[in-house]
């Protein structure tokens, strides 16, 4: 008897380039940046005045005043994919999916919106406050816990379609996403659970934050360029990227029309900087996904690069990608996609997998925008700056974060 | 911008932030050899940034620089330019 093999039945999304799938996909494949002009509800010292935000989200045609209250941005772009993600898989909002469901979300900062106002409450407008003429500091303060906690996100999603199984956040800054869903993908293959929701969501574009990435210098004050000569930093993103993984014998049984298979998963940690990464550590992760996944490094076509646009990630990843894929390398496409949506953080595994399985269906491997040329220490096909039409067999999707964790998919088509 | 002022201002916000004996600023110094790292950069970046108003991003030319004349000008460079 074989494995079980794990396919995906549901995808949504909400990015910097709006709500859905084909938002993410359509700005991606035509290398149309949802990168814009900064804006923070209020004003900072940032030099920084660039990111990738969804500004005209608008959560309250999505979700009840009362599931609201309790989310943080980061929680609302969450039960917005899930519900696109549920509804393409064929469950309502009366699902009662039980205790055969997991839902694993990946977080990165969880809700800092949240923790920022709070503290901006607590430090600025409390000491002066008037309840005369200043109602408003109120609800910033007693609901910070239940709005900040990472876990929010799992838990609201579990609410919702009446998820008992595993609910967990799973946070490993930018490895969060793949590492919860590569765990979900874990958990429906070992029979734990039939089902399981996964992603990552995130929104941590705060004054605060910005702040922060643009004095740890990981930010660009121009173009995100990843693997270009010339780079110069990331751009911030956010938003959510949830799947439905099931088991091919689960999905069948219900006539459910699987998406693509998640063919592997690795995870490593490099165990040995908080802040700079190792090619050591992100080539066994590689390796571990593709003998996971039991492929040969020839049968990858695309692979969507974590691709940060830092002078450092992008080198130590392409020595990587040489290490793993040898002499295969100059035949697979190798594309980031974070100019286009930003990197989000907890988020980008799970926006990056969803347009690794778009391309793959469609046969089109996604460009690299901003590229200017050619930086020998990233000697890459990065499909500059135009998107290739090729037939994918299979894909990958790499993460490699602060902290040194390390975490990749493989997926294939649905067969 | 008086271009030796800045440079000489450099010098004294390598030695605070970076934590180098002001007797190892030398002309043949290295980066290297100063033990500076990627932390110590940032932290200098973050101090220069306060001093002049200018965002400084890591690119490849300072991320390479391995002589400290050279970063120092590199750094100079910059400041002017984005100041100008």
């Amino acid at each position: 008897m074989g494995r079980t093999r794990v396919v995906v039945t549901g995808m949504g999304v909400v990015s910097a380039a709006g709500t859905g799938v084909d938002a993410l996909w359509t700005a991606a494949r035509s290398g149309k940046s949802a990168v814009s002009e900064l804006e923070l509800p209020r004003p900072g010292r940032n030099y920084v005045t660039i990111a990738a935000q969804f500004k005209g989200f608008d959560p309250e045609r999505y979700i009840e005043q009362d599931t609201l209250l309790f989310s943080d941005r980061f929680t609302q772009f969450a039960i917005v994919a899930a519900d696109q993600a549920l509804a393409q898989a064929g469950f309502d909002r009366d699902a009662a999916l039980g205790a055969r469901t997991a839902v694993i979300v990946g977080i990165g900062s969880g809700g800092i919106n949240s923790i920022e106002d709070m503290l901006y409450a607590f430090h600025v407008l409390e000491p002066h406050y008037d309840p005369a003429t200043n109602p408003s500091i109120i609800p910033r303060i007693p609901l910070t816990i239940p709005r900040a906690m990472g876990s929010a996100a799992p838990s609201q999603i579990g609410i919702r379609y009446g998820c008992t199984g595993p609910t967990f956040a799973v946070t490993s800054a930018c490895s969060s996403a793949n590492q919860a869903i590569g765990l979900g993908a874990y958990l429906v293959r070992a029979g734990v659970v039939d089902r399981a929701i996964v992603g990552g969501a995130e929104a941590g574009i705060t004054p605060g934050s910005v702040r922060a990435w643009e004095t740890i210098r990981l930010l660009t004050p121009d173009h995100c360029r990843p693997f270009s000569k010339g780079r110069n930093g990331m751009v911030l993103g956010e938003g959510a990227g949830i799947c439905v993984l099931e088991s091919a014998e689960v999905a069948r049984a219900r006539g459910a029309e699987p998406i693509a298979e998640i063919l592997g998963y690795g995870t490593t940690s490099d165990a040995k900087d908080i802040i700079r990464p190792d090619p050591d550590g992100a080539a066994a992760s590689m390796q571990q996904a593709l003998d996971d996944a039991g492929l040969a490094p020839t049968s990858i076509d695309y692979i969507n690069a974590h691709g940060t646009g830092t002078v450092m990630n992008d080198a130590v990843e392409a020595e990587a990608l040489h290490f793993v894929f040898g002499a295969h390398l100059p035949k697979v496409a190798v594309s980031s996609t974070k100019p286009i949506h930003g990197h989000a953080l907890g988020a980008a595994g799970a926006l990056e997998l969803i347009i690794s399985i778009m391309a793959l269906r469609e046969g089109v491997a996604p460009p690299t925008i901003n590229w200017l040329g050619r930086d020998p220490e990233c000697d890459l096909d990065v499909v500059p700056n135009t998107a290739r039409a090729m037939p994918i067999r299979a894909a990958m999707s790499t993460a490699f974060a602060f902290g040194g964790i390390n975490a990749v998919l493989v997926v294939g088509g649905p067969s | 911008m008086d271009r030796d002022r800045v440079a000489e201002q450099i010098v004294d916000i390598i030695v605070q932030e970076g934590k180098v004996d002001r007797a190892q600023i030398t002309p043949d110094a290295t980066i290297e050899g100063l033990k500076l790292k990627s932390i110590d950069l940032v932290m200098i970046l973050m101090a220069l940034e306060q001093k002049f108003g200018v965002y400084i991003p890591i690119d490849g030319d300072l991320a390479d620089a391995k002589n400290l004349n050279g970063f120092i000008d590199l750094l100079a460079s910059r400041i002017i330019t984005k100041r100008a």
